[in-house]
């Protein structure tokens, strides 16, 4: 085949560009070319969808498709997918402001781009070039969509001698191949020799990641942060540079990497949801909640499309909301609630999702304190639970903790005991436990105001020694409230003035003071507070003590 | 925004406009009968070359904000040929010879060689050139581009680097944007040059050095 007698008859093509002035121009331009077989798509969904449909031959994207996926979006989704062959060929078309964007994905790169304006002898000589790369190509390309990656790595070891001018696609694509097959001492010799003789950042990127793969991070981490002095919109290396930064356990600098790789580049799923999860992990929930709400719009159509994505930007919201009644904690927690109804309606075939979003729901409310409706989502997820068949120890877990967060001890109590008959797997013993003591420290507080309340009645009928015994018991648990001791001192104080002094009572009243420490002079209790403190030093100063 | 990057906007706007303006026109021109090309040429080529100049406006605002122009795989006889498609739109009459092989590759930005070059032939004819020559040659790792005219050759101030070249009914860019793209070529152990003299047997003689 000679450049003239280049024909592209009988290949599936599809052309993605969001003008149509520009897809029409395209399409002349192929139809040129002998294209006899083209589709056109106007986004990225529509073009994700024809490539799950059909086996094209060629796809010619442009970058920047206005709202939407971009170019490079549908390149990983056609790739990650296999739905794209290796021996397929993918050219994206670039504005000059994005080539170095499109050319420096280590891992999803396209075959060829060809950069604006373009003309037919620039369009036809790029594809021509890339059929006679993709011709040598080929047996490499033919084992990759088998599966046979270690073989595929051999047969461009032997394309790169037979074709010393192929050396940058081939090292490339062979440097993706090793890096893949976790065979990072090959990776890093393909990367190495690009750069013996070409500077290109991709190659420095390459052999920074393999540095970190074989141990080396200071090297890895210095040589990125070198290529980004040189190139600072590159993004991929903000990537890995976070990547390698959490690896070392220092997640704030590694969220600053994602934060200037999400401002250029916003709109990569992927991107978003590893700054969402490691925002959670920092405590910052700000970064944490926008990043997870882009997520969820970006994955609306995708392939990426989850129900953790929803319940994690959910969660991220419930941190950033309060009881306070402004107009922001208004919106961002009908927010909260339209993703959960979302979640349920998008994966309404699975009820272990719609249980976790009604659980969500009702953390939702009762982060604004609205207690009656978190009461009663926290009902609904009761009667999602029981629809469940064989619900898991997690769900299990989950509503008890949402049982005693809404105020029913006594069911949280009841499923723990269902939980421990049926025995519970070693992994949930923790939260288990952890679930115990606050039903305990529950039962304790119950238990302390139900013994406060008896002191109450026996002082209230004269019976001072009798309610003493039950302040006395009252006061014995650690949850007793400040109320409870200033009970207790009272009932003590009018025992000492009404019938003897009794100084260990006396002394049973200073301890009690040095526990309820002070009370502020807002508490509606300071006053009470300072009049028995005032009675007990007069008790003391009469006791001669 | 300021001044300088409303400037810059603008002119990427005018670009994009006036690539639509020549797609639209490119078909049309491809759709209607030969006896009205002839009508519609002289208004094409003028917009193709005010695309140029919008074009090179862009990129010389994109170097000197240190934009990144990526170096890839390039081959010397496609970006040449590119770079006589435009240059013959203003210079018809002009011949040109190609003396590339097919096979020869370079590593350098396309787009930007393609400008640096259109750059020189327009000088060249400019100049009062009847027939350039271009030629490229791989030198190791490198390569070397030459573009030799047979016109008056470049005027003494341009030689000792105190004037600009550029003569009437040039942008006034010139020979200064050519520079900024063969500097850009350069790397850290060894910098891409433009060399520019004249022949012994007469005419401007440009040599593009890339490492």
């Amino acid at each position: 085949m000679t450049e003239a007698s280049f024909n592209l008859q009988g290949q599936k093509i599809l052309i993605v560009d969001d003008l149509v002035e520009a897809r029409s121009a395209l399409k002349s331009m192929l139809t040129v070319l002998g294209a006899d077989d083209v589709y056109s798509a106007t986004d990225g969904r529509e073009a994700v969808e024809y490539i799950m449909e059909h086996d094209f031959d060629l796809v010619l994207s442009d970058y920047n498709l206005g709202k939407g996926k971009d170019g490079q979006q549908i390149l990983e989704e056609a790739r990650y997918t296999n739905r794209l062959r290796a021996t397929a060929s993918f050219v994206m078309i670039t504005g000059e402001n994005a080539v170095d964007r499109v050319m420096g994905a280590l891992e999803y790169d396209p075959d060829a781009y060809v950069t604006k304006p373009f003309t037919l002898s620039i369009l036809r000589e790029r594809l021509y070039r890339l059929s006679i790369l993709k011709t040598i190509l080929l047996p490499m390309n033919r084992a990759i969509d088998q599966g046979q990656i270690d073989w595929a790595i051999e047969i461009a070891d032997q394309i790169r001698v037979e074709h010393p001018r192929l050396l940058l696609p081939v090292s490339r694509l062979q440097g993706k191949l090793c890096l893949k097959q976790e065979r990072y001492e090959d990776a890093l010799e393909a990367y190495t020799r690009v750069l013996e003789s070409r500077p290109a950042s991709w190659a420095r990127l390459g052999q920074a990641v393999c540095f970190h793969f074989l141990g080396d991070t200071d090297q890895a981490v210095s040589l990125i942060r070198a290529t980004l002095l040189d190139h600072p919109l590159y993004v991929q290396c903000h990537d890995w540079l976070a990547k390698i930064l959490v690896g070392l356990g220092k997640g704030e600098e590694a969220q600053q990497e994602l934060e200037a790789a999400v401002k250029i580049s916003p709109r990569a799923v992927l991107r978003q949801l590893e700054l969402g999860q490691l925002a959670l992990t920092n405590e910052s929930y700000t970064v944490a909640q926008d990043a997870f709400e882009q997520a969820m719009r970006l994955a609306r159509y995708s392939c990426y499309k989850s129900s953790s994505t929803y319940q994690q930007f959910v969660e991220a919201a419930q941190h950033n909301l309060d009881a306070e009644q402004t107009k922001e904690n208004r919106l961002l927690c009908s927010k909260a609630l339209r993703a959960l109804d979302e979640m349920k309606q998008e994966f309404s075939g699975n009820m272990g999702v719609v249980f976790d979003a009604t659980i969500a729901e009702s953390r939702t409310y009762q982060a604004v304190e609205d207690d009656n409706k978190a009461r009663s989502s926290a009902d609904k997820a009761e009667g999602v639970l029981a629809r469940i068949k064989e619900p898991t120890g997690e769900q299990q877990l989950t509503m008890t903790e949402v049982y005693i967060d809404t105020g029913q001890s006594e069911k949280a109590v009841n499923m723990v005991q269902t939980m421990k008959d049926q025995g519970v797997a070693s992994t949930l013993l923790q939260r288990l436990g952890a679930i115990e003591e606050r039903l305990s420290n529950i039962n304790a507080r119950e238990k302390s105001a139900e013994l406060n309340e008896k002191g109450v009645a026996h002082y209230e009928r004269g019976e001072l020694k009798e309610a003493i015994a039950a302040f006395d018991q009252a006061t014995r648990f650690e949850e007793a409230g400040i109320s409870v001791l200033l009970n207790a001192i009272q009932a003590k104080v009018s025992y000492i003035e009404n019938e003897e002094l009794d100084v260990g009572q006396l002394k049973d009243c200073y301890r009690l003071l040095r526990r309820i420490g002070s009370v502020g002079h807002f508490d509606e209790r300071h006053d009470r507070y300072q009049r028995l403190k005032e009675t007990c030093e007069r008790l003391r100063r009469s006791a001669g003590l | 925004m300021n001044l300088k990057d409303l400037a810059g906007a603008i002119i990427h706007d005018l670009k994009n406009q006036l690539h639509s303006v020549l797609l639209e026109g490119e078909k049309a021109m491809r759709d209607m009968p030969e006896e009205y090309r002839d009508k519609l040429y002289p208004v094409f080529a003028r917009s193709r070359r005010v695309h140029q100049d919008a074009m090179q406006l862009v990129t010389l605002y994109r170097l000197q904000e240190r934009g990144n122009f990526p170096a890839d795989d390039a081959w010397p006889a496609d970006t040449v040929k590119h770079a006589i498609e435009c240059f013959k739109v203003h210079w018809p009459d002009v011949e040109v010879h190609v003396e590339i092989d097919p096979d020869c590759q370079g590593y350098y930005n396309d787009s930007l060689m393609q400008m640096a070059l259109t750059n020189l032939l327009n000088n060249s004819a400019q100049a009062g050139a009847k027939t350039i020559s271009v030629s490229a040659q791989e030198q190791g790792p490198g390569l070397l581009m030459r573009v030799s005219d047979d016109g008056p050759g470049y005027p003494d101030d341009v030689l000792d680097g105190s004037g600009d070249s550029d003569k009437e009914g040039g942008t006034g860019m010139g020979l200064y944007f050519t520079e900024l793209i063969v500097a850009h070529h350069s790397t850290p152990a060894k910098p891409a040059t433009l060399d520019l003299h004249n022949a012994a047997g007469g005419g401007a003689e440009a040599v593009i050095t890339l490492p």
